[in-house]
């Protein structure tokens, strides 16, 4: 039993489950410290699962199709920054309305799109193929790194560069400045707009790439509102993290894993409501180390 | 006073404009006349007693849900977990309606309403101790909750108490035996679903109001709501304002549902408050969270659904455009840039 729950392909399973949360993570972390508590990560990758799809259906290449996921989720991070950055809406508000506003426009396009209520699964829609790494793949254990599609190996990369642009490079230090203090960087005769943007840009590619790989990278399908969460999770790691980019990589890897060893638990007889309500529980779980961060000041 | 009355009406009118707006795109799209559409909504939600009666039954729901997310939103939270809540009183009024014989009516509904209210508070005493004493961000929070309480309670009505005699064919759907006759909210006016809950959901606008205007506690709340440091300098205690607010929200919450089932379906039926704490969160926007706003808002919003629903029949409008409104409406309401780009351009215009 415990071999079942301890395998080598539920750190597989693990891997893949991380890789949406790790994308959006790592968005959110980018939010968070240019001083944006984004709760829209949610809808964004809605957005980028949906025209995943569309592109791979579409252009019959799954490229394509992340490509067209990243455009859309693109788009709708920019709407988000008008709306946040120059209409001055609400943050959390403007984050909820942009949630309920991407599960709605996506069961809309469902039916003229696909001609389908609800769902749309087709076997013929191309997703992205697994790659094997040359010798990694021969090692015991270490191989389970190995034999994924290229945005798993995307995320991991991401985190190395995100991580370089934010902390060692010019604009990413202005990006943290926009966290820290706002009038800091206008009084420096800088667009503190342009930076906000750029934030935005940049979370809205993390979000489309996590969609992407949610709906072509591995079955090719769509369901209304597929993320189920995940984006709150990320939320969740984020504030786990205290948005410190390779923090929040490891508790995102970490929960995915941990996520795939309690799916193993529906083998042992456990209700499926319980089962699906393990991610959230562990989201909880996140939360609470805050409690200690607060107790010091 | 009067001038800021206005101005909040104008915000309104302008999200709702814009929501228009964009949905009349969609309908578009779909191949109808947008006029055509929001006509057969207008005559669903308002033209005839049968109409305007289950405009009034849709309401309840939506009043109650606002003002369970004002009292949140008031002391600067906000509680997205409302649909869990909404759920879990359903429920825990269902079974106490069907299980608890021989009372007379008036102590069993509120013996139904009291489990709910209980079991809301309990539902809700981790997060808004977490919050209030912890500092824990309760929007995840309190979001991860309602999931789980919407999963809860599909495993508990489907798996323990469901009953075979009740599972259908013909229904495919999870639901609690029916409750007693006397656990039952008689209906205003027979046969319309309109019933007395709607008196209990004024009754607790004119509690509101009473609390929002006319007591110490509702006016730290507001000032909490409004500067949290200024709140706390004037001696509020802050830690205790936001654990009884959080706390409120989630009995005002369970309490939606209880007078939803009691009221309404006479049984814990599975997915009945569906978008029902998201509307909520909008009606306690619409309406400012004002004690006089969030009733109007409430019925706005009851007869935007019950017109949808018309709307869905009568044309080729999916319900998913509705949705599409209603979150356009989110998306605006707190905008207040797009308000000022309308008033400088009005100032410019006046200007030439």
């Amino acid at each position: 039993m415990l071999d079942i729950i301890f395998s080598e392909h539920t750190l597989i399973t693990g891997l893949g489950l991380a890789t949406p949360l790790l994308f959006c993570a790592l968005g959110g972390s980018i939010c968070s410290k240019a001083g944006n508590f984004n709760i829209a990560l949610e809808g964004f990758m809605l957005i980028g699962a949906f025209f995943g799809v569309v592109g791979s259906y579409f252009f019959k290449s799954p490229l394509a199709g992340v490509l067209l996921a990243v455009a859309a989720s693109l788009a709708a991070s920019m709407l988000y920054g008008l709306f946040l950055l120059q209409f001055k809406a609400h943050e959390v508000i403007l984050g909820f309305g942009f949630n309920m506003f991407a599960i709605a426009i996506t069961g809309w396009l469902l039916e003229p799109v696909f001609g389908g209520k609800g769902s749309f699964y087709d076997p013929s829609i191309p997703s992205l193929k697994a790659i094997d790494i040359p010798v990694v793949g021969q090692i015991p254990v270490l191989r389970c790194l190995s034999g994924h599609n290229i945005l798993v190996y995307l995320g991991w990369a991401s985190v190395i560069v995100l991580y370089l642009l934010l902390y060692k490079t010019a604009p990413g230090y202005k990006m943290r400045a926009l966290g820290e203090n706002k009038d800091a960087i206008s009084t420096n005769g800088l667009s503190a707009l342009k930076y906000a943007y750029l934030v935005e840009m940049l979370v809205g590619v993390c979000c489309g790439l996590a969609g992407a790989y949610l709906s072509i990278g591995g079955l090719t399908m769509f369901t209304e509102n597929m993320t189920a969460g995940r984006g709150f999770i990320a939320v969740a790691a984020v504030g786990f993290s205290g948005a410190y980019i390779p923090l929040a990589a490891l508790a995102s890897i970490v929960f995915g894993i941990a996520n795939a060893v309690a799916i193993q638990l529906q083998g042992l007889g456990m209700p499926t409501q319980f089962v699906d309500m393990i991610p959230y529980i562990l989201t909880i779980l996140m939360l609470l180390p805050e409690m200690y961060k607060h107790k010091k000041i | 006073m009067k001038k800021e009355m206005i101005q909040s009406i104008l915000r309104l009118v302008i999200a709702l404009a814009i929501g228009l707006i964009v949905s009349s795109i969609f309908i578009l799209c779909a191949g109808e006349n947008p006029m055509e559409a929001y006509a057969a909504m207008l005559q669903g939600a308002f033209v005839g007693k049968l109409n305007i009666l289950t405009t009034l039954r849709w309401s309840v729901p939506y009043i109650m849900a606002g003002l369970a997310s004002a009292v949140a939103i008031r002391a600067g939270m906000f509680n997205m977990g409302l649909e869990g809540c909404i759920y879990l009183g359903g429920l825990a009024a269902g079974i106490v309606g069907a299980y608890t014989k021989g009372l007379p009516s008036v102590l069993h509904i509120g013996l139904c309403l009291l489990a709910a209210m209980l079991v809301g508070a309990v539902w809700m005493y981790l997060p808004s101790r977490l919050k209030a004493y912890h500092g824990v961000n309760e929007v995840i929070m309190t979001w991860m909750m309602s999931y789980i309480a919407v999963l809860l309670c599909q495993f508990l009505a489907s798996e323990v108490f469901q009953k075979e005699e009740d599972i259908t064919s013909a229904v495919q759907q999870v639901r609690t035996p029916e409750i007693m006759e006397s656990a039952k909210l008689s209906q205003l006016v027979p046969p319309y679903q309109l019933n007395t809950s709607f008196l209990i959901a004024i009754g607790l606008c004119v509690l509101y109001y009473l609390f929002a205007n006319r007591t110490k506690m509702g006016y730290e709340q507001k000032m909490l709501g409004m500067a949290p440091k200024f709140a706390e300098y004037g001696g509020v205690n802050v830690k205790r304002m936001q654990y009884y607010s959080l706390l409120f929200s989630g009995i005002l919450g369970a309490l939606t549902g209880a007078m939803e089932i009691l009221g309404v379906h006479y049984r814990y039926v599975h997915g009945f408050g569906l978008d029902m704490g998201a509307n909520g969160i909008l009606v306690s926007l619409m309406g400012r969270l004002s004690p006089f706003g969030v009733p109007a808002a409430g019925v706005f919003m009851g007869a935007v659904q019950n017109g949808a629903r018309a709307m869905s029949r009568n044309t080729n409008v999916s319900l998913d455009t509705v949705r599409i409104l209603i979150s356009v409406v989110v998306i605006c309401i707190t905008a207040e840039g797009l308000y000022e780009v309308l008033k400088i351009k009005k100032k410019m215009r006046e200007g030439d």
